[in-house]
C-alpha cells in the first residue's frame, strides 16, 4: 500500500500541473506536449485573474488552422499580454469582459492610452460597448486615433451604448458609400452632441484634446 | 539600281544553272548508304509535339489533350468560385433576440466549386466539424444560421476542409496571426445600456 501511494505521489510531482487539469478543448485538438504549454500559459493568466477563454480561443483558432507550435504558441503570449495590458489600463475593477473587449482593441492597433482615457470619460459604467465599438472601426479601417477620438467625443457627450452601437452603423454606411473613414467617424461622433454643442461650443474642447478636431 | 554589264552576262548564267549537276551512279549509292547507317533523330520533346499538326494526332494523344483541357477548364472554374474576389456578400445581419444574449445571424458563401464548406469561428471554438454549411437552392451559395452570443466575434470559411476564405462582406480582423485572414463580425446589443 505504501508502494502505490509513494507512486501515486511521484506521479503526480513528475507530471505538471498544466498537464493534469488541461482543458479538454487542448487535449483534443492539440498534441500532448502542446496542449500542456498552452494549459501553462493558461494557468498562469488565471494565477493572475486574467480571463483564459480567449487564450484557450487562439489555440484552438492556431489548431484549426493547422499553425505550427510556435506560432500559436507566440500568438497565445500576446493575447495573453494584451489582456494583461488591457486591465492595467483599464483598472484593476475592471470586469472580465471589460478586459476582453479591450485587449481586442489593444491588437486590433488601439492605444493604451485611449482605454485610459475612456475610463476616465465612463467611470463607474461598463465599457465594453465602447471598447468593441472602438475595435470594430479600427477594423473597418478608421485610423485608431480617430476612431478612439470618435468613441471618446461620443462618450463624453453622454452617448449610451445603444447610441455608439447606431452611431457604428451610421459609420459603417458612410464608408460603403464612400465616406473617408476618418470623416465618417468624426462627422457621427459630433451628431452624437446636444443640439448647440456644435464645434465652437463647450464640447469642442473634447475634440481638440484628442488631436483630431477642427483648427 | 540595274548592273550596266547584266546583258552580257546573263545568258552565261542562266545556261550554267540550267545544265544542272550530274552525279555519279556510285556517289549516290554512297549517300544513300550514309543516310541509312546514320542514327535516327530523336524526337523533340517539348509541348510542340502534343499540338496537332506539330508531331501528329494520334487517338491517345487526342485523349490526353482533351483531358488537359478538362482539367485546366475545372482548375480555372474551382479557384474562381473559392476566391473571395467572386463570392457573393452574406448579409450577415443578426436579427437581435430582444432579452437574450444571443442574436441568430446568418452566413453565406459563394462558393459553386466547393464540395463543403463549413463555418468556423471562436463561437464555435474553431472547431471545422461544428457547423457545416448547406448549398442552397441556387447550388451556388452555401449557407448557415446559428445562435451567436453578442459581442464581437473572429471567424471565417473553411472550403473544402483545406481553404480558408474570409467573409468577403465582412471586415479583416486586424489580428492575423496564423497567415490566413479571418473576418470580424459584431453582433449589436452588446450589454447594451
Amino acid at each position: 500500500m505504501r508502494r502505490l501511494v509513494a507512486l501515486a505521489a511521484t506521479f503526480v510531482c513528475l507530471v505538471p500541473a498544466s498537464a493534469r487539469g488541461a482543458d479538454p478543448r487542448l487535449a483534443t485538438r492539440l498534441d500532448a506536449e502542446t496542449a500542456a504549454q498552452v494549459q501553462h500559459l493558461v494557468d498562469a493568466a488565471q494565477s493572475q485573474g486574467l480571463p483564459t477563454e480567449p487564450l484557450i480561443s487562439k489555440a484552438l483558432e492556431g489548431a484549426a488552422k493547422r499553425a505550427p507550435v510556435e506560432r500559436i504558441l507566440s500568438a497565445v503570449r500576446a493575447q495573453s499580454a494584451a489582456l494583461g495590458d488591457a486591465r492595467a489600463a483599464l483598472g484593476d475593477s475592471s470586469s472580465a469582459s471589460e478586459i476582453v473587449a479591450g485587449a481586442g482593441a489593444l491588437l486590433a492597433g488601439v492605444a493604451r492610452d485611449s482605454l485610459v482615457r475612456l475610463r476616465a470619460t465612463r467611470p463607474g459604467q461598463a465599457l465594453v460597448v465602447p471598447l468593441v465599438v472602438l475595435a470594430d472601426l479600427v477594423t473597418r479601417k478608421v485610423p485608431t486615433e480617430a476612431a478612439a477620438s470618435a468613441v471618446l467625443t461620443a462618450s463624453r457627450a453622454g452617448a449610451h451604448d445603444a447610441d455608439l452601437l447606431r452611431m457604428r452603423e451610421r459609420i459603417e454606411r458612410d464608408i460603403a458609400a464612400g465616406a473617408l473613414p476618418a470623416n465618417a467617424a468624426m462627422l457621427r461622433a459630433r451628431g452624437l452632441m446636444p443640439t448647440g454643442a456644435a464645434p465652437g461650443a463647450g464640447k469642442r474642447s473634447a475634440v481638440r484634446a484628442t488631436g483630431t478636431g477642427p483648427p | 539600281m540595274a548592273e550596266p554589264d547584266e546583258p552580257r552576262f546573263a545568258p552565261g548564267v542562266r545556261e550554267q544553272y540550267q545544265r544542272g549537276e550530274t552525279v555519279g551512279a556510285d556517289a549516290r549509292q554512297r549517300l544513300l548508304e550514309r543516310i541509312r547507317r546514320a542514327p535516327r533523330p530523336r524526337r523533340r520533346g517539348g509541348w510542340l509535339e502534343w499540338v496537332p499538326g506539330a508531331g501528329g494526332l494520334t487517338p491517345l494523344r487526342a485523349s490526353l489533350i482533351t483531358a488537359g483541357l478538362l482539367a485546366l477548364v475545372g482548375g480555372a472554374l474551382v479557384s474562381r468560385a473559392v476566391g473571395p474576389s467572386l463570392t457573393v456578400p452574406s448579409p450577415a445581419a443578426p436579427s437581435a433576440a430582444a432579452g437574450t444574449s444571443q442574436s441568430m445571424v446568418r452566413f453565406e458563401l459563394a462558393a459553386p466549386g466547393a464540395a463543403a464548406v463549413a463555418l468556423v469561428g471562436d463561437f464555435n471554438d474553431w472547431d471545422p466539424r461544428a457547423t457545416p454549411m448547406r448549398r442552397t437552392e441556387t447550388s451556388a451559395t452555401w449557407s448557415v444560421s446559428l445562435p451567436v452570443a453578442r459581442g464581437r466575434h473572429v471567424y471565417g470559411f473553411l472550403v473544402d476542409g483545406r481553404h480558408w476564405v474570409p467573409d468577403p462582406s465582412a471586415p479583416l480582423a486586424p489580428e492575423e496571426d496564423f497567415g490566413s485572414a479571418s473576418s470580424v463580425i459584431l453582433v449589436a446589443g452588446v450589454g447594451s445600456s
